[in-house]
């Protein structure tokens, strides 16, 4: 039993193999297509219509499916012809002719050629019908022999924007050895008074003779009527470029499970029409350096073309050249909250992706329609893109995407460009490059408007042009210029039509957040301006005396740090900031675009080194980083200077560097620059409660940023004020001793400390000492010139002590010679030249008389807190004080008087002490 | 000049004097000027009383004034030496009084020399100058000048003690040595100033009256007498004769004519 079933089997085994055919021996016996005319002799003009597209297949095996790959630019115009529902496709045709063998009884005006079928039942030609494609494809042709519909699905190529026509699902049973496919080039040609020649009458619906591929009459369009001469459009149109070149079919056909290909060619197309474009450039604002959005319409004629029979198609645009007016650039601020578009998403783009599937959504910034796409009457749409800058398929900064589609037809367009802004004038040049050769009769592109728009229109009034450069697919290098122009021809809302210099009165607001006199307080600045005004070149400003900064604990930021900030990119620095921590003094906020809706770059505001001759600068590195573009850094590094006599901290305009304009072709629109310093304990109150002022020095750009010659400076006063003076009190306590010499007519030095116990700080003091000391004239060999003093060339001769002082606001005490200089007064001056963390402080002491004694008064001292004051004037052969009565004789006193900053005074009358011996030792 | 000479020349009428009285028509103030150049020195001076004994001597005071400027008004060249000699009928006796010594006094002020040497105050009065200060403009002074009996290296001097306040106290001691003249002059006071007073400044007037009368006292630090001869009420004479010596080698000198009446 078991071997007779085995027998079985085998022998069953053996029948199976010798059916079945042997694998890769499924081949195409012939290919052919053909482009013709009516006459029969090949169509060779490109973009024209031919009367008919012959495509002939052959295989050996019973085909099962089938690639048929048209070349780029054949284009397939499904709307011009009625299309055949499933109803009339599966309902068998009855003639009245003869029996039809057809399973489909579609209108006559859905009929767009025959088919000559090689079947295992014979050979029979079938009408080809236009049918109601499935969604997602551009097209379908079916026809159905013997009742077996066959559906050619056509879709389009997204890579080189050609057609696929595929058909599928062939059953076996039919036994499809052969097809001779003939697609008329113009289904409905033909009139109802006198039937042309081309009219494919005779080969339509019942006079179709499906035996011979004969006719048995002629049948009209509409049954009893052909179609109005309105109404008769194209249904093929041979691509428009290249010209010279054979365009290619390719063919891939499967059977069994195996595949095979084939490639054919039709004439070389010829005559390539190169009618071009009018371009059309609209800006959706008149208003002056407002936002806007920007309208971009190219209305294409199709040189009567891709429907007219008679025409000839105009070429595919290949590179479109947009070059924006200088003045119309990137909103900044169109980048707060914008996100971008990855290649990979860009790729994940179809016709029929979901919204998010592929860019997301928040890198959408505009929309973009195509009309008469392929002829279709329906728009496709879209929407433009920002590619992530440098990660891009140009590795640009600037780049888009662009994608309009057509869901329900397949149909997806999608395009990307660079963006190359002029790195000095930041004009916008777009350039797309190999566009889809896709025939379309209107390209709209809108960039977006709003409080986050794209664009900012031109800062003055005037006529502006826009210029674009287009070359086709027919000639690629051969560019076609066209300009187009646009009107800005107001101010924003309802500012003046801006005319030659722009207006600039920048606001200022700054002050001490904490108003109490002498208290540590955060500091804010603000500086703003409007979207129509100049601007920003550079700032400079003069803080009011006393208002200073403590540098104890305080480090600089490293002149090499701040060089490589520069260089980094702006996520980098706010990732890891070039500066150390400890240098960090606070932090801004730069606003970036015009109108109420900036675009906020956040930065850090650091403590540097020595900069142009000051002592000091302050470092402001910001991040460029909006959205997702990163221009890099803004270093902007100003000089300290702390005057020499009042200690008042201003932003040198000389030593300071400009504000930038634009950074890699993006115009910043800085309008509005906040600065905070906010280190802990930093800033300093004055203890003057006298109105003073923080005056500013803001530079304007004139109405060209280009030019430093139209540029203008601007100054701005704000009122700054501290209050409760009184409550800080004032208690100086000074003590004067006399060393050395306590003979009469010896040289004593002498040291006097002054250490305030709390309070405001000592504005001026006037200390004399008794009658009992003479100033040694003798002595005075040299005195140092002012001229010398300026230049730090006092000569070794005319010092004459020492001083030191301590100060919290500094790490380390500022000390230095004590100098004879002269002055406008009878007597030198004697000037303590003091030093210290590069800081450079001049005590000067205007000396005179009062009853008797040497007075020295000291004037205008800088309003800074001060631990101890201390001065030693030399004694011996060097000693400037000479003893008129023996120091050890009595009782000396000095007379001082103080003044505080506060206004508050004091006086003291400190004993002039000495070392003398004790008194019974005399 | 000694002591011993002085003393002789005291009791000496001064009969030659008279005998070239020029009487009255010498006003007693009036100036005595002498220019080099644009360099000009008025020297000026007097005594009280002019009535003085015909024998013998009373005490007097003395008052000698001088300014320096120039014509052309530039700063006069540093003051180096200057010399007064004194009538040789005068006579000046630094026994008379307690000396000091300049050490007390300088530096110092007026009130605390006059404190220390009060004693051996001789005389007082006036000083200009013009503050000299290395990289400053000149400064005019004024201040006091006192004088007082003295001894430098154990001879007789007379220490003029200047003390201005302003523009800062400071003080200056001038010792003047008294030695012995030749001719009219019997008592030659002289003294160089210290070249630091070329830094410092330059001296543009100086009066001084030297007292002689001691108050209360027995032995006159300066006395004098009118020797007229007989008929005679008054006679001229030389009162003294300054010459100062400049830094640029200039020396000018001034005599002073004077008249004295006779008394007894």
């Amino acid at each position: 039993m078991i071997r007779a079933l085995l027998a079985a089997m085998a022998v069953a085994a053996c029948a199976a193999l010798a059916l079945a055919p042997a694998a890769g021996a499924f081949e195409l016996e012939g290919f052919e297509v053909a482009a013709k005319k009516l006459a029969g002799d090949a169509e060779t003009q490109a973009g024209a219509h031919p009367y008919a597209l012959q495509i002939d297949l052959e295989a050996d095996e019973a085909i099962e499916g089938l690639r048929l790959s048209l070349p780029p630019g054949l284009l397939v115009n499904p709307t011009t012809v009625r299309e055949c529902g499933p109803t009339g496709f599966g309902t068998p045709r009855s003639s009245p002719y003869e029996a039809s063998a057809s399973g489909e009884n579609c209108s006559n005006a859905s009929q767009v050629g025959v088919a000559t079928v090689e079947t295992t039942a014979g050979t029979r030609t079938f009408g080809v019908f236009n049918l109601e494609p499935a969604f997602g494809s551009l097209f379908a042709l079916g026809l159905s022999p013997y009742g077996t519909p066959l559906v050619l699905d056509g879709r389009l190529r997204e890579s080189d924007a050609g057609l696929d026509v595929e058909l599928t699902g062939v059953p076996q049973s039919l036994g499809l050895r052969s097809l001779k496919m003939t697609i008329w080039g113009t289904p409905w040609w033909g009139d109802d008074s006198v039937p042309p020649l081309e009219s494919h009458d005779s080969q339509r619906g019942d006079c179709l003779n499906e035996q011979t591929g004969g006719s048995h009459g002629s049948c009209l369009v509409f049954g009893t009527s052909s179609a109005k001469k309105n109404e008769i459009w194209s249904y093929l149109t041979l691509p428009t470029t290249p010209c010279g070149v054979r365009p290619t079919f390719s063919l891939a056909a499967t059977s069994a499970g195996a595949t095979a290909t084939a490639t054919d060619t039709i004439l070389a197309l010829v005559d390539c029409n190169e009618a071009l474009t009018t371009p059309k450039v609209q800006l959706m604002t008149d208003a002056a350096a407002a936002r806007t959005g920007l309208a971009f319409n190219l209305d294409v004629s199709d040189g009567g073309g891709i429907l007219n029979p008679g025409g000839v198609a105009r070429p595919a645009i290949k590179t479109a050249i947009a070059s924006l007016p200088e003045g119309l650039t990137i909103n900044p601020s169109l980048a707060a909250g914008l996100g971008s578009c990855g290649e990979a998403e860009w790729a994940r783009e179809t016709a029929t992706s979901e919204p998010g599937a592929g860019c997301p959504s928040n890198s959408k910034i505009g929309t973009v329609v195509l009309d008469g796409t392929l002829g279709l009457p329906e728009q496709l749409k879209g929407s433009v893109y920002l590619a992530t800058p440098r990660a891009n398929p140009f590795g640009t900064l600037l780049a888009v995407y662009m994608l309009a589609r057509l869901p329900r037809r397949g149909l997806i367009v999608k395009s990307q460009g660079k963006i190359e802004p002029d790195p000095v004038t930041g004009r916008l040049v777009a350039t797309f490059d190999d566009l889809p050769r896709l025939l379309y009769t209107h390209f709209g592109l809108n960039l977006r408007e709003g409080q986050r728009s794209t664009l900012i229109s031109p800062p003055a009034c005037g006529t502006y042009t826009a210029d674009l450069e287009a070359s086709t697919w027919a000639k690629p290098a051969v560019f076609v210029h066209n300009s187009s122009f646009f009107l800005v021809t107001r101010g924003e809302g309802t500012a003046p039509c801006p005319h030659g210099a722009l207006p600039f009165s920048p606001s200022l607001l700054a002050g001490s957040l904490n108003a109490a006199a002498g208290a540590y307080t955060p500091f804010y600045l603000r500086l703003a301006r409007s979207g129509s005004e100049q601007e920003f070149t550079s700032y400079s400003a003069d803080f009011p005396p006393g208002l200073l900064g403590n540098l104890s604990g305080v480090a600089t930021c490293p002149d090499e740090a701040i060089a490589a900030a520069a260089r980094r990119s702006g996520r980098e620095e706010q990732a890891a900031p070039s500066c150390p921590a400890a240098s960090s003094i606070g932090h801004t906020i730069a606003g970036y675009g015009v109108g109420g809706s900036l675009a906020w770059a956040p930065g850090g505001l650091y403590l540097g080194g020595p900069y142009h001759g000051s002592p000091l600068s302050v470092v402001a590195i910001d991040a460029a980083t909006i959205g997702p573009f990163d221009l890099g850094t803004v270093v902007i590094r100003q000089a300290v200077r702390i005057d020499r006599r009042t200690a008042q901290v201003s932003l040198d305009p000389a030593g300071s560097d400009p504000i930038p304009h634009i950074l890699e072709g993006i115009p910043l629109h800085l309008s509005d620059i906040r600065v905070y310093v906010d280190r802990p304990h930093f800033m300093v109150n004055p203890t003057s409660c006298d109105p003073m002022a923080i005056s500013s020095r803001v530079g304007g750009a004139g109405s060209n940023p280009l030019s430093a010659g139209d540029d203008t400076v601007t100054e701005s006063s704000r009122r700054y004020q501290v209050l409760d003076c009184i409550a800080i009190g004032f208690r100086p306590k000074l003590s004067i001793r006399l060393r050395g010499s306590r003979k009469h007519g010896g040289y004593p030095s002498l040291r006097a400390v002054y250490k305030p116990r709390r309070g405001a700080n000592l504005k001026a003091v006037s200390v004399t000492l008794p009658p009992s000391t003479f100033l040694a004239q003798e002595h005075i060999r040299k005195v140092c010139t002012k001229a010398q003093f300026a230049v730090d060339n006092c000569p070794k001769g005319s010092v004459y002590g020492r001083a030191r002082a301590v100060t919290p606001l500094l790490g380390e005490p500022l000390s230095g010679p004590v100098y004879l200089r002269s002055s406008p007064n009878p007597v030198p001056d004697l000037v303590a030249d003091l030093r210290g963390r590069g800081i450079e402080i001049e005590v000067p002491g205007r000396i005179d008389t009062s009853r008797g004694g040497i007075r020295a008064n000291f004037e205008s001292l800088p309003d800074a807190p001060v631990t101890s004051f201390t001065m030693n004037l030399f004694g011996g052969k060097r000693g400037l004080l000479v003893n008129a009565e023996p120091p050890c004789r009595g009782v000396h006193r000095t007379n001082a008087r103080f003044i505080a900053h506060s206004n508050a005074t004091a006086i003291a009358r400190p004993q002039l002490r000495a070392k003398c011996p004790k008194r019974g030792s005399r | 000049m000694p002591q011993t000479g002085v003393a002789m020349r005291h009791r000496r009428a001064l009969t030659i004097l008279a005998l070239c009285a020029l009487g009255a028509a010498v006003p007693a103030a009036a100036r005595e000027p002498d220019q080099k150049g644009n360099l000009r020195v008025s020297f000026s001076g007097g005594i009280a009383p002019k009535r003085l004994p015909r024998h013998g001597a009373a005490p007097i005071s003395v008052r000698l004034g001088g300014r320096i400027t120039t014509t052309d008004g530039s700063d006069p060249p540093a003051l180096k030496r200057i010399e007064i000699a004194i009538n040789r009928e005068g006579r000046l006796d630094p026994k008379a009084r307690p000396t000091c010594d300049v050490d007390k006094i300088q530096p110092s002020s007026t009130s605390y020399a006059r404190r220390v040497c009060g004693a051996a105050r001789v005389g007082e009065g006036s000083f200009s100058a013009s503050i000299a200060i290395p990289e400053q403009s000149p400064y005019p002074s004024r201040g006091t000048v006192t004088a007082f009996n003295g001894t430098e290296n154990g001879r007789p001097v007379v220490l003029l003690h200047i003390f201005g306040a302003k523009p800062f106290p400071t003080s200056f001691t001038l010792p003047l040595s008294v030695s012995r003249g030749r001719g009219r002059f019997g008592t030659v006071l002289s003294g160089r100033l210290p070249s630091v007073d070329v830094h410092v400044g330059f001296v543009t007037g100086l009066s001084l009256q030297l007292d002689g009368s001691g108050r209360r006292r027995a032995r006159p630090y300066l006395s004098a007498g009118c020797p007229a001869p007989p008929g005679f009420s008054q006679i001229p004479f030389a009162l003294a004769r300054a010459s100062f010596s400049f830094a640029d080698k200039r020396t000018l000198s001034s005599t002073l004519e004077r008249v004295c009446t006779a008394r007894g």
